[in-house]
């Protein structure tokens, strides 16, 4: 009954975790859902689903304890699934920005959205491209946005 | 009309947010005569890679080009620009180690990027005055 428990726990801390990566996935489908908000409504939701993780974790691994202490047999899928969960959150709460572009882009060649050139990579090779780009606009208003990924 | 209320028509509108708040602002603005260079570089701790797909898809407004500036090429570009210039317009935001980021520079039609980036209109997310 408690590896049930456990079991519901971990794989609840691993679906909520990668729900914060909602914003970063390629959900086409959830537009294809009539969902295409979702995407947004998980990116504001982010830190209260990682939050909702680490107290399911937390619930798993005070129900393991409790188990070992009252010489329970765990269920062994119980205590893997449990270790996968603690993996993957740690791995999402310390370097979130590397597993979504990981995940986003696995599933996709080109990097940008559609109709933009394709995300180039500058390097002192190559940076004259940025500025050939910048003049072939003139006649327009130009901006250029210095952002972090994250 | 001057460039910058070209771009930032809605003025009582204070823009803010980064990558999210341009979004914005182009859905606003339709003019076809607005190009944006969306230049992601690592500052933060969190910035291990290039912006991935989602992130990309900030902007995915068909008047965008983004690039991952790994090296901050044109962070230093900037800055010896507004070193040797001391009448430039000043960014208003964020430095870290010296590399400006956070921040977006307006640059008129006339602007042409020779030897030296060109002087920038202005700096900031805010929409300012024209005047």
């Amino acid at each position: 009954m408690a590896a049930g428990k456990t079991i519901i726990a971990s794989l609840g801390a691993m679906v909520t975790s990668l729900l914060t990566l909602g914003c970063c996935l390629p959900l086409t489908f959830l537009g294809a859902a009539g969902l295409a908000g979702a995407s947004v409504f998980l990116s504001a939701a982010r830190p209260w689903l990682l939050g909702l993780s680490v107290v399911l974790l937390v619930a798993g691994a005070f129900l393991v304890y409790r188990g070992m202490k009252c010489r329970a047999r765990q269920g062994r899928i119980a205590v893997v699934l449990l270790c996968l969960a603690a993996v993957l959150v740690v791995l999402l709460l310390y370097f979130p920005q590397v597993l979504a572009g990981l995940l986003a882009d696995i599933s996709s060649q080109q990097k940008g959205p559609a109709g933009q050139p394709s995300l180039s990579s500058l390097t002192s090779e190559n940076f004259e491209q940025l500025r050939t780009a910048f003049n072939k606009a003139s006649g327009d208003v130009r901006e250029v946005l210095l952002l972090s990924p994250t | 009309m001057c460039a910058k209320s070209y771009f930032f028509r809605r003025r009582d509108q204070h823009v803010c947010g980064g990558a999210s708040a341009v979004r914005d602002v182009l859905k606003q603005n339709p003019n076809p005569h607005i190009r944006v260079f969306a230049v992601w570089e690592p500052i933060l701790p969190t910035d291990y890679s290039s912006p991935g797909s989602g992130v990309l898809a900030r902007l995915s407004d068909p008047r965008v080009e983004q690039y991952w500036d790994k090296n901050h090429l044109f962070a230093e570009r900037l800055a010896s620009r507004l070193k040797a210039d001391e009448g430039h317009p000043q960014p208003t935001c964020c430095n870290r180690h010296g590399i400006q980021w956070d921040e977006v520079a307006v640059y008129g039609q006339e602007a042409r990027w020779d030897s030296q980036l060109p002087r920038a209109i202005f700096f900031g997310w805010s929409c300012g005055s024209c005047a």
